[in-house]
């Protein structure tokens, strides 16, 4: 099949069609002319269009690169401030609650002391009662004690012993007692 | 069709066909298929790229990104070849990646005309490169220019060698400049002819082998297109960094 076709080639004249001469000068005064006019057409309305974008393009990536740069900057302000801020507020809120504790223990200390004496005064009152008490029972002790010694002493002496009698003879008999223990 | 009536010549459409005979100045500048598939590419480069700016907005669409992405592409071949500086030259090259590549794309169309398969289109574009470094070495350094043939540093007894080998490879670079482009264009279309050819040769049950290879030989033409216009424009921004070094 190539060799039908080579032999069709040779047939149909000298090698390739490129060799032949008598179009060269057309086709070097219209390559030069077509190339001319495509350089001058990009040159004038391709090429600077997209020079121009691209140029646009590199500034405008350029001042949002700087103002993002600058915004960034801004944020790290405030952020410091902001900082700043939490730390007074933090240091302002132990105040507050050191004085509250603060508070709060002076009033309890005193709240403790205020129980304390009234404990301790009614510790006195209730000592006082007690002693009276006593004192009142020792009375009635003591009475109790003179009856049934003048009783015994009726009985035993079969005599009437006088109520001052009774008394000193009770008397004597704690003092008796009373040096005994000591 | 049958097989009688294949034409089975896959040079074909490589084959010049003046549409108008023109004349200037008794040059001739007869209308061609080649001339008006050139006509076409700078048209479709021109309508898409002004499509694609038709309302520049600082956040790009689709077809924004993209034409910002071939300035970019460019921008960073010419920066990376020239050490940034040859940005003077931006349009220039532009034009040249561009124009390659849409007549390279263009001539994958069915039935269309592939500019950069004739050799004396991509000859032209390699000569006016070669030529336009030349003259900017001349313009930039004066005289010096020819210096760059002989390296400094070198003993002086080996610049007999020295220098042929210079000037050989100097001379050499429009050529291969323009026989690369030329020979990957031409051996791309005609291998996807003669697939063709043998796709419609082929009994009808045997038609898809060929053909089936053609779409994936397609593919590989349009990367090939890519490339080439690529190869081309890195290669003259090499040739003007050597210009705008001087010394060479």
């Amino acid at each position: 099949m190539i060799s039908t076709a080579f032999a069709a080639a040779e047939k149909a004249g000298a090698g390739l069609p490129q060799f032949e001469t008598s179009n060269f000068p057309s086709q070097i005064f219209w390559a030069i002319i077509s190339f001319g006019i495509l350089l001058l057409l990009f040159r004038k309305y391709i090429l600077p269009p997209i020079h121009h974008i691209l140029d646009e393009r590199v500034s405008r990536i350029r001042g949002d690169m700087e103002e993002a740069e600058k915004m960034k900057q801004q944020a790290e302000q405030v952020l410091v401030d902001y900082q700043q801020q939490l730390a007074s507020i933090h240091e302002r809120a132990t105040e507050i609650l050191d004085e509250a504790q603060s508070r709060a223990e002076k009033a309890h200390s005193k709240a403790m002391q205020q129980l304390e004496e009234d404990v301790e005064r009614k510790k006195a009152a209730f000592a006082e009662d007690l002693e009276y008490a006593r004192e009142q029972a020792m009375k009635e002790v003591k009475g109790i004690a003179v009856e049934i010694s003048m009783l015994a002493t009726k009985k035993l002496l079969n005599r009437n012993l006088s109520r001052e009698e009774a008394g000193k003879m009770v008397e004597s008999s704690i003092e008796e007692i009373r040096s005994l223990s000591n | 069709m049958s097989v009688a009536e294949v034409k089975l010549e896959p040079l074909h459409h490589f084959q010049v066909v003046n549409y108008l005979e023109l004349e200037l100045f008794g040059v001739d500048i007869s209308i061609s298929n080649s001339v008006v598939w050139m006509w076409l590419s700078v048209a479709v480069a021109f309508a898409l790229f002004r499509f694609a700016l038709r309302s520049p907005a600082l956040v790009p669409g689709r077809m924004q990104a993209l034409a910002e992405a071939a300035y970019i592409f460019i921008c960073r071949i010419l920066d990376e070849n020239t050490r940034g500086r040859g940005r003077r030259f931006l349009p220039l090259i532009f034009t040249l990646f561009f124009f390659i590549l849409f007549c390279n794309l263009l001539g994958l169309v069915p039935g269309s005309f592939t500019p950069t398969s004739q050799l004396v289109v991509t000859a032209t574009l390699a000569v006016a490169v070669f030529v336009f470094s030349i003259l900017l070495r001349i313009y930039l350094y004066g005289a010096g220019f020819f210096r760059a043939f002989a390296p400094s540093g070198l003993p002086p007894w080996l610049l007999p060698l020295m220098i042929p080998i210079e000037l050989i490879s100097f001379l050499a670079r429009p050529v291969s400049l323009a026989l690369r482009l030329f020979a990957n264009m031409t051996a791309g279309h005609a291998v996807l002819a003669v697939l063709a050819f043998l796709g419609l040769a082929a009994p009808w049950y045997l038609h898809w082998v060929p053909l089936g290879f053609m779409v994936v030989f397609m593919a590989l033409e349009v990367f090939i297109a890519f490339i080439q216009a690529y190869i081309f424009t890195i290669l003259t921004c090499v040739y003007l960094d050597d210009a705008l070094e001087g010394q060479g």
